[in-house]
């Protein structure tokens, strides 16, 4: 089970940059369906690596479904030579998305971020209609059931405001 | 498509959720995944 506070709290206090998308994202705009890890795209910057690292190092995050004993170490260099990550951790399940199809890196989605305060931290999460636009982008037909919650979110949020 | 995903969507699940706070719909993440585990373990238990 993946402890979506402990995650949460991991990454803020160790001041990594990184924006919340995917399933808790859609969470945070309303939605209700449950998704199992947490997805964030996160800044390629040297300091931002380093924090990263240091954040997830104590939960000891390993490559998800990789065999066991293949030799893995989430270190600046493995994540300069990589880009998205499929991590397991003592916390749960985390995707680290260095870019995505249809958003772009991590300073493309920034103008498209809101500031969230949950549990006790600060952190930055896709808006709704950007969110909407990069499931729509990646095309995947297990996404069509997020995305028509999403734009009733949004048609639901509308309405309200019309109110 | 999307449209007709659309027309299956809960709306009184929708609303009941915008009515909280972000931390308030994490928290019922979470617990909805409390209880999907429990539902694997029961499952696993009958096996």
């Amino acid at each position: 089970m993946t402890d979506f506070k402990a995650l949460l709290r991991a990454l803020a206090e160790g001041g990594v940059e990184f924006i919340l998308i995917g399933g808790v994202a859609g969470t945070v705009h309303g939605a209700t369906r449950l998704t199992l890890d947490v997805d964030v795209v996160y800044r390629r910057s040297s300091e931002n690596l380093r924090r990263l690292v240091l954040a997830l190092t104590p939960y000891h995050p390993y490559l998800r479904g990789a065999p066991p004993g293949l030799p893995f170490r989430l270190d600046v260099a493995t994540i300069e030579r990589g880009l998205n990550f499929t991590l397991t951790t003592d916390i749960g399940d985390l995707d680290l998305l260095g870019e995505i199809v249809g958003g772009g890196r991590y300073e493309d989605l920034l103008p498209h971020s809101v500031d969230i305060h949950v549990f006790g931290v600060d952190c930055r999460c896709l808006t709704l209609d950007r969110l909407i636009e990069v499931k729509r982008a990646a095309g995947r037909p297990k996404d069509f059931d997020a995305i028509a919650e999403l734009e009733a979110i949004r048609e639901e949020r509308l309405r309200d405001d019309a109110r | 498509m999307i449209e007709a995903y659309k027309r299956e969507v809960d709306r009184t699940l929708i609303r009941q959720s915008l009515r909280r706070s972000v931390e308030e719909r994490l928290d019922a993440l979470i617990q909805l995944q409390r209880f999907a585990e429990e539902l694997r373990e029961a499952g696993r238990r009958a096996r």
